[in-house]
């Protein structure tokens, strides 16, 4: 009966474990950097989610997130 | 029984191409180049009146960086015939490691999609669109045209390489000033003598490949002479940048003393002749090739100190005339 053997991996094999790590390094990157950006960026566009030119036209922006969690004024309810 | 006339037997039986590994892909994008271009995009970074956001400005020069890399791919892609040919590139991967020029082409304009788009969400559209021109301009203008069809291809093709700084003072701004104009006209100036310096030596490769570079159509005397000729242009530009929003007196020692240096080096060209560089295998050439690259080094680093300077003591009481 046949046996199973231990096979050493062949350089190629590295090459392509090394190129296959390299890209997910870089993607990993990427996406990093992406959440990073948007977490500056989302400031500057007035916390507005989506597209910005929304809230303007009566899209969702920042203060229709807010509102919910707003402690209502003193005396609103009487 | 063995079928032999299998697809897999026969494809395993020819020898295996070499497999690219990470670092041919990473060497496709000319990581000395894109060093350069990212030191000179720095400095217009923090030369700017304005800065951006930490993040934003990384991210903004992770952009120009990948796009001139995107633009290095679609170079190789273009001269994988002339790189097989010649000693200064036949390492490169296209012709040593095994990497499909396709593959180089495509990894170039995926890449240049990429940087453009991200750099216009990053920054701003004005940014992006230089940034799209840059490497319009280096793959297809100097590659695809100028290089294989005039002498003059280094000189024209050479401004591909001195966009970055403006390109990231428009990322910075929003705006265009004279200052980022002038640290282009520096890297413009300063292309040929760097270049012909190196295809003074390596001009019997060029020849061989039917490049039409000076030293092959003009000839090497008329070579040293233009070496000469726009290191003494460059001088008094690279001053120029000193007096502006960007310089300081960083800038102007570094400019003044290495401008200098630069023409003696230049002038010691211009006096050798074609049997003195050879019996000395081009020493000369060499020197002053290699101290072409600190020049460069040097005045964008005197640009960021001065931006460091003003930083820390706050806008100095210098003279701006451009």
């Amino acid at each position: 009966m046949a046996q199973m053997t231990m096979r050493r991996d062949h350089e190629l094999h590295h090459r392509r474990r090394g190129r296959n790590l390299g890209v997910l390094v870089m993607l990993i990157g990427l996406v990093v950097m992406l959440f990073a950006i948007t977490i500056v960026k989302m400031p500057q566009a007035g916390g507005t989610v989506g597209n910005p030119s929304a809230s303007q036209a009566g899209g969702w922006g920042a203060e229709d997130f807010a509102a919910p969690f707003t402690p209502e004024p003193e005396g609103a309810t009487q | 029984m063995t079928d032999t006339t299998s697809p897999y037997v026969a494809a395993t039986a020819q020898p295996l191409a070499p497999e690219p590994g990470f670092r041919d892909y990473v060497r496709l994008l000319k990581p000395r180049v894109m060093s350069l271009v990212i030191f000179t995009a720095i400095a217009g970074m923090l030369a700017a009146p304005s800065a951006p956001h930490p993040v934003i400005a990384f991210a903004a020069l992770i952009c120009i960086a990948v796009g001139a890399g995107a633009a290095g791919a679609l170079n190789m892609w273009y001269d994988a015939d002339i790189d097989a040919e010649m000693d200064r590139t036949r390492g490169r991967p296209v012709p040593a490691a095994g990497v499909e020029p396709e593959t180089a082409r495509d990894i170039g304009i995926g890449l240049s999609l990429l940087s453009v788009a991200m750099l216009g969400v990053v920054a701003n559209p004005a940014a992006a669109a230089m940034l799209a021109f840059t490497i319009f301009f280096y793959a297809v203008i100097y590659t695809m045209w100028l290089k294989r069809w005039t002498p003059q291809n280094i000189v024209i093709g050479g401004a591909a390489g001195a966009f970055p700084p403006v390109i990231a003072w428009l990322a910075a701004t929003g705006e265009m000033a004279l200052a980022p104009w002038l640290m282009f006209a520096v890297i413009f100036l300063w292309t040929p003598p760097h270049f012909w310096a190196l295809a003074l030596w390596r001009a019997r490769e060029y020849r061989q490949v039917s490049v039409p570079m000076l030293p092959v159509v003009a000839g090497e005397r008329a070579t040293r002479r233009q070496i000469l000729a726009y290191t003494l242009v460059l001088s008094p530009v690279a001053v120029a940048l000193a007096f502006t929003d960007a310089g300081g007196p960083f800038t102007l020692a570094a400019s003044l003393v290495l401008s200098l240096r630069f023409v003696q080096g230049a002038l010691a060209i211009v006096r050798r002749d074609e049997g003195a560089a050879q019996a000395d295998g081009y020493r000369t050439e060499k020197r002053v090739f290699g101290f072409s690259i600190v020049y460069l080094f040097a005045i964008f680093a005197a640009l960021i100190a001065d931006a460091g300077l003003a930083a820390m003591i706050g806008p100095l009481d210098w003279p701006v005339l451009f």
